[in-house]
């Protein structure tokens, strides 16, 4: 299906896309959990998976997501400067500014990938990245790349 | 103009010089190869192999990863100007050493494969290779003609900008559907010199290799993300692929971008770091949510 269909295809207001969410251990992960534990409601679109560093995810990752169906796909690491690890989060953000244009030129609309920085006392902040981003892919509709050999 | 026959002449003769003085263990070139249908790789190791060497409008192979067969002996190379930024950037990423390659720079306007201009020519920016010991200038001489070159390369950022989502979608996806994982594309590219491919890895499930679109996509989806800054627009992908796909155009928009956003080119500079190995603080947040410029093309 074509994006452009998808868009006006206007999907349902309940329908809630799937973002496949990957958060960083030491600062996304502690939003979130601040978030949740702050008792703040945000939409359950996401899917998390803790990984150490954002400069640990594999731009493979991002890519096999998408490639298998994920409406979207979040990623959300310590601010410039916050790494952890000091440095992973730079080396991440070269990489995924390059994936994200790489993703545009092959067709997959901008939207899908968000990248953003999250530190651990930031839980409001978090529910309202998720809010955002969850309402930027659900104005696309669901992946037009449903699964194994779906597409 | 070209004249393929003089530049076999000085290649053979320069080739058979350095065997004979033992200042190289072997001259890496082409040989004619009938079955084939084009020169294949060749190694010159005894001043009497140098007859086979050959040179004309069909040496469109990128020789360059064929030195990681021998990086550790002091070989000759015949490079045209692609195979020369591909040793700077295998140089860069300290798979070659500089001083154990002799670099026989052939010049060259451009090669042809099935009577059109070779990929990856179009957009070559010099008859002169960037790097060189020996000089085999377009007439077999030694001083270089610099011809003029076709320049027609496409600029994928501007055909980006000018295209919806969608179209670029259909695009990829033609291109996709034609592919039969033969990984012959990666086989032949410069930069594609692991040992164990992200491919070839079955650990987990979802490492699965299946011939589908998703697989296929992944397939040349991660491989352009591992050539971005990395790939020097040789076109040895697109020459050696059995079905015709053209998937050039994401790795050259991908370099488009890392120059332009990184001033980062790969091939030119031996001495450089690699794009990827290295960051700014203040680099452009060019993807990121929130205020930032979208890298959305
Ligand atoms: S991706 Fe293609 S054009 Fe780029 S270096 Fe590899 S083989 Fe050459
Ligand atoms: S050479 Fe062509 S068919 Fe083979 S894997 Fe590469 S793109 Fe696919």
């Amino acid at each position: 299906m074509s994006e452009r269909a998808e868009v006006t295809n206007a999907v349902s207001e309940e329908w809630t896309p799937t973002i496949v969410t990957f958060l960083c251990n030491w600062c996304s992960y502690a939003g979130a959990d601040l978030a949740g534990t702050s008792r703040i409601q945000y939409p359950p679109s996401i899917r998390v998976i803790r990984v150490p560093c954002s400069g640990r995810i594999n731009p493979q990752y991002i890519i096999k997501a998408l490639v298998d169906g994920a409406d979207g796909v979040m990623v959300s690491g310590c601010h410039p400067g916050d790494c952890h690890y000091l440095e992973g989060n730079y080396y991440a953000r070269r990489r995924f500014s390059a994936l994200k244009r790489l993703l545009s030129l092959a067709g997959f609309h901008p939207d899908r990938v968000q990248f953003t920085w999250v530190s651990a006392s930031e839980g409001a902040r978090f529910a309202d990245v998720v809010e955002t981003v969850t309402e930027k892919i659900r104005v696309l509709g669901p992946s037009r790349l449903g699964g194994r050999d779906g597409a | 103009m070209m004249d393929y026959n003089k530049q076999s002449q000085k290649l053979k003769e320069t080739a058979a010089k350095l065997l004979e003085e033992g200042t190289v263990e072997a001259v890496l070139g082409l040989k004619d190869n009938p079955e084939v249908g084009w020169p294949t790789p060749y190694f010159a190791r005894t001043a009497g192999d140098v007859e086979n060497l050959v040179w004309n409008e069909a040496c469109f192979t990128n020789l360059a990863n064929y030195l990681l067969d021998m990086r550790d002996k002091k070989v000759a190379i015949a490079a045209k100007g692609c195979d020369v930024r591909s040793i700077i950037n295998l140089i860069v990423e300290n798979q070659l050493k500089r001083e154990n390659i002799v670099i026989i720079g052939i010049e060259c306007s451009g090669m042809k494969q099935n009577d059109s201009l070779a990929a990856g020519c179009d957009a070559c920016p010099s008859s002169i290779p960037n790097m060189y010991d020996i000089v085999v200038g377009a007439d077999g001489s030694d001083t270089y003609k610099d011809l003029e070159m076709p320049n027609s390369g496409e600029n994928v950022t501007e055909w980006a900008k000018n295209t919806t989502v969608d179209e670029r979608f259909e695009r990829f996806k033609k291109e996709i559907d034609k592919c039969i994982l033969c990984y012959a594309c990666r086989q032949a590219c410069q930069g594609c010199y692991c040992k164990a491919c992200f491919m070839d890895r079955k650990a987990t499930p979802w490492e699965q290799v299946d011939p589908d679109t998703s697989t296929k996509m992944a397939f040349h989806l991660t491989r352009a993300m591992h050539l971005a800054g990395r790939c020097t627009d040789c076109g040895a992908c697109e020459k050696v692929c059995p079905s015709g796909v053209n998937l050039k155009y994401l790795f050259k928009g991908l370099s488009e971008f890392v120059e332009e956003f990184y001033d980062f080119k790969a091939g030119v500079d031996m001495e450089a770091k690699p794009f990827a190995n290295q960051y700014k603080q203040d680099d452009q947040q060019v993807a990121f949510l929130g205020g930032d410029t979208i890298v959305g093309v």
